[in-house]
């Protein structure tokens, strides 16, 4: 039995690309879902609906989705409020953690926090989500908004609410774990806000694992994280997402507002998911703020992933830095899509980009775009981007060393994806990410 | 840095010297543009009925896309009124002519002013000119000195009623009418342009030349290429731009198509340097333009080299389309963007042969409030295996208050390619310049002298008498402010 809300939601995505979201029955509903919501809140839903009425879901007629049809990956009758509220063991939880880390650790399972026991999910750093959201300062979405940001703002209803509060560390990093776990075709949306005080530093890692092994149902989630880092603060921020490779797609978009003398750096490791779109936009709202931003996939089988990203140099003094690399095998599709923009103020920018990957077969397909939009004259910016194989004068080396073809493939491909997991600081993280993809590496050749 | 603001200064306040009107009579069709004035354009022309049957079609074509011109493009610009238009202008053609004493003085001015005194090049350099004012040829030289070796230089309308079955065959079969909104309005509409026929096994001896000039106001100047190649042969071919200096916009759309078969070679050079408005952003022209060759047989090879310096907007992708095996394509751009011009240009690499091969080289200048970008696409297919790409696009900026960007596309089917691109934006190092103060140069002396080091790698793709007059159209602002 789909609620109302369900319906509704079903009304909107089953249309695809021509039919817009028509939720004509939400504010008649809106009490039954949304019961402990503020009226500033209620708001802010309705003039999301009002956005994604408007925008209507991206086709690839639109620049930003050229090269991917998410219209085609909704097409399914999906339930947004699972009614049965599955269980996990503890056992399924700590088959998601990492081996040997020591980090506070928050659990979502479908989309809802739930409870872990070993973990101080009371923490202080963490808020309730409906009380924060209801006193944020998000603003309304409007016609210029993005389309699955405004489709979240409506629907979501958990999410992680991290402060750190001013002039302090947080002791071990953050761990959150965002589990899948469905016998139903599951569309989830958590937001979240990271708000990083001043003088303050945090390490957050977030994990989507999916734990279904049935492939006749995905789970689509569609999740925004709202981070602000304030005056000298430093974040680092690592993402990773491993397994559900036919069973989950998913829509990540993180935006982050940095200000003066801060530094965020994230690190995203893509495995899984059938269809993955990370949407990186960073803004630099003061001066002498640094930007690193990392990516790292191996995709296999029909996986899609497209790395968009956006870095809004508006101030003098900044510097950012993007690595993505990549290898596809199988028939897999790679996106990068990164974006720099200099603006008119912002002197002394410097902005390096660099875009690199291999294709193993002729089925693979990789689409890059790396743009530059400069308006100021004193600025050293530069990006490359190179797609090709594997280097055979590197392969006949170790050949001729004895090494077999299969393991110089191996050596030869492990070393490429070396430079984004050196880039990892948390050594249990980095070993972890390093024996997965060991393993399957091996595996897939 | 007193020395080096004077330069830039001298940059943005450079006078546009090709500004002059010549003052021949000349025959034009009413403003507007219906399917009147395409039969028009068409009986003056003498057409045969397929080629007018093309025009129609075209142009239903491009009434379907009036809601859709491009505006992908980061260029901004007042929508054009395409009935605002006069869409012929010839200079009145009095009788035959058979000798240049024959031409009217006023037009042997225009070319001297143009500099391409016709005599003097026939005589000195030996370069075959083919001249386009206002969309339609006046005067081709060397014809007779080419047709021996079986070689066909000569105006598009000659082209229609000479070689019929050279135009049917090959027009629009690289650029159809349908490829865009400004290829189907130029389908419709073209009076004139070049055509070039290069037989098999000949190599051209010569440089081939076409100037093309906008004189009347409120004409657009709508002219069409069409360059073939036969297996085996090679070709150089060159192509200029000037026009009056105007306070409206004029409108330019043109199409070029070339067609390289089995080991034949075209290299085809542009130095654009049609008004480009004055220093308030007035006027200029928009120039609108669609340019692609093809690589049909295996190892042939097509060469694109730009110097844009001219035009208030400037939206051009000279592209290659890499079919047949071991091909070759390249790109080499320069462009210089001032006051408030806009340049949207690049290229585009199709790779569907085997072990093709493309070298993209752009160098953008932005001076004043202008912007300029550089868009392209390197798509290799599916079936394009060992394919090979470099870009390098790089842009200078020499002011505050100008844009420079890059949006290339990068599109890999197949896992034997290999496809670099590297693009890097900067001024003017400090250090460079003081490197050159400290041997003894003026800062004027050391922006030109980094300028031209800059554009140097496309300059020396430029055939010799293109490539002075094009280093003079870099450096002559900057030498402006020399002493």
């Amino acid at each position: 039995m789909a609620t109302p809300c369900e319906a509704d939601l079903n009304n909107a995505l089953a249309g695809g690309v021509e039919q817009y979201f028509q939720i004509a029955n939400f504010e008649i509903h809106q009490d039954e879902i949304f019961l402990e919501n503020s009226d500033r809140y209620i708001m802010l839903r309705k003039s999301a609906i009002a956005a994604f009425e408007t925008l209507g879901i991206p086709s690839r007629m639109s620049e930003e989705w050229k090269y991917t049809n998410v219209a085609k990956a909704l097409k399914r009758a999906w339930v947004q409020f699972p009614l049965k509220t599955e269980k996990l063991t503890e056992n399924d939880i700590r088959s998601c953690l990492i081996p040997g880390l020591d980090a506070h650790i928050l659990v979502f399972l479908n989309g809802i926090r739930v409870p872990f026991t070993e973990s101080d999910s009371n923490h202080e750093v963490v808020r309730d989500f409906g009380e924060f959201i209801s006193n944020s300062n998000v603003s309304p979405m409007d016609n210029e908004s993005d389309a699955f940001d405004a489709l979240n703002l409506a629907f979501a209803n958990d999410g992680a609410i991290i402060n750190i509060p001013d002039n302090s560390v947080l002791d071990k990093p953050l761990y959150l774990l965002y589990i899948s776990s469905h016998d139903d075709n599951l569309f989830v949306q958590n937001r979240n806000v990271i708000d990083i005080g001043k003088n303050s530093e945090a390490t957050i890692i977030e994990a989507r694992i999916s734990l279904s092994s049935n492939n006749d149902f995905q789970v689509f989630s569609n999740n925004v994280t709202e981070i602000r880092c304030a005056n000298n603060s430093n974040l680092d921020h690592y993402q990773f997402q491993i397994k559900g490779q036919s069973t989950t797609a998913s829509i990540n978009k993180y935006l982050v507002k940095q200000e003066a003398d801060s530094t965020y750096t994230s690190t995203n490791i893509n495995l899984g998911g059938q269809l993955v779109r990370n949407n990186v936009e960073v803004v630099h709202e003061g001066e002498g703020c640094e930007t690193n931003l990392s990516g790292l996939y191996h995709l296999i089988s029909d996986q899609h992933l497209d790395n968009h990203t956006l870095i809004d140099h508006k101030m003098p003094n900044c510097n950012s830095n993007e690595l993505y690399i990549g290898i596809l095998d199988d028939h897999s599709t790679g996106v990068f899509n990164g974006k720099v923009l200099v603006r008119k103020d912002a002197q002394k920018t410097n902005a390096f980009q660099s875009n690199k990957n291999i294709l193993l077969t002729d089925d693979a397909k990789m689409n890059a775009k790396p743009q530059l939009e400069i308006y100021a004259d004193d600025v050293k910016c530069s990006h490359g981007a190179t797609t090709g194989q594997m280097n055979q004068e590197a392969l006949f080396y170790l050949r001729s060393r004895g090494i077999s073809k299969k393991l110089a493939q191996t050596m030869l491909m492990e070393a490429f994806m070396k430079e984004v997991l050196d880039k990892i600081k948390i050594e249990e993280l980095k070993n972890f990410l390093t024996n997965i993809l060991e393993l399957r590496l091996n595996i897939s050749h | 840095m007193n020395g080096k603001n004077e330069i830039l200064k001298a940059v943005t306040q450079q006078d546009y010297k090709y500004g002059f009107v010549s003052k021949f009579d000349s025959d034009k069709a009413p403003v507007g543009l219906n399917e009147d004035i395409i039969r028009l354009i068409s009986s003056k022309k003498k057409e045969p009925k397929w080629l007018l049957d093309i025009r129609l079609k075209a142009f239903k074509h491009w009434l379907t896309l009036m809601d859709k011109e491009p505006a992908w493009a980061h260029i901004h610009y007042p929508k054009i009124n395409f009935q605002d238009i006069i869409y012929y202008a010839a200079p009145k053609k009095k009788k035959e002519l058979n000798s240049l004493d024959e031409v009217d003085p006023e037009m042997l001015k225009t070319f001297d002013k143009l500099g391409i005194s016709i005599e003097e090049q026939k005589k000195l350099s030996g370069v075959a000119v083919d001249v386009v004012i206002d969309s339609v040829s006046v005067k081709t030289t060397f014809k007779d000195t080419l047709a021996k070796l079986g070689i066909i230089f000569c105006s598009f309308s000659e082209a229609v009623q000479e070689h019929p079955e050279l135009v049917k065959k090959y027009m629009g079969s690289v650029v159809p009418y349908t490829d865009n909104f400004y290829a189907a309005l130029n389908s419709a509409v073209f009076t004139d342009g070049s055509f070039c026929y290069i037989p098999k096994g000949v190599r051209c001896p010569m440089e081939l030349s076409t100037y093309f000039r906008i004189n009347e106001a409120n004409t657009g100047q709508f002219e069409r290429t069409l360059l073939i190649a036969e297996e085996g042969s090679y070709v150089s071919y060159l192509e200029g731009c000037t026009a009056p200096m105007r306070d409206e916009n004029q409108l330019h759309a043109a199409v070029v198509e070339l067609i390289a078969y089995k080991d034949a070679e075209i290299k085809y050079s542009t130095v654009q340097n049609w008004y480009p408005g004055n220093k308030e952003g007035k006027g200029g022209i928009f120039n609108f333009v669609t340019k692609r060759g093809i690589c049909k047989g295996e190892h042939s090879k097509i060469s694109w080299t730009q110097v844009e310096t001219g035009s208030a907007i400037t939206w051009k992708y000279p592209s290659v389309i890499l079919k047949g095996d071991y091909s070759v394509g390249e790109f080499y751009s320069i462009a210089l963007t001032n006051n408030f011009q806009q340049a949207d240009t690049g290229t585009k690499m199709l790779h569907i042969g085997k072990n093709t091969t493309s070298t993209i080289i752009s160098k953008g200048v932005s001076a004043g409030k202008s912007n300029n970008s550089y868009r392209g696409l390197v798509r290799i297919s599916k079936s394009a295996s060992n394919a090979r790409n470099f870009s390098q696009c790089d842009s200078l900026l020499l002011s505050s208050e100008c844009g420079a960007h890059t949006f290339p596309y990068i599109e890999i089917n197949n896992k034997t390619a290999i496809v670099e691109h590297e693009a890097t934006t900067s001024k003017v190092g400090e250090d460079q310049i003081f490197y050159c103060n400290q041997r003894g140069l003026d800062t004027e002396q050391a922006i030109s002298m980094i300028v031209n080091g800059y554009c140097k790698e496309v300059l020396k793709k430029l055939p010799m008498e293109f490539a002075v007059e094009a280093q003079k159209l870099l450096s002559l602002s900057l030498e402006g402010s020399v002493g």
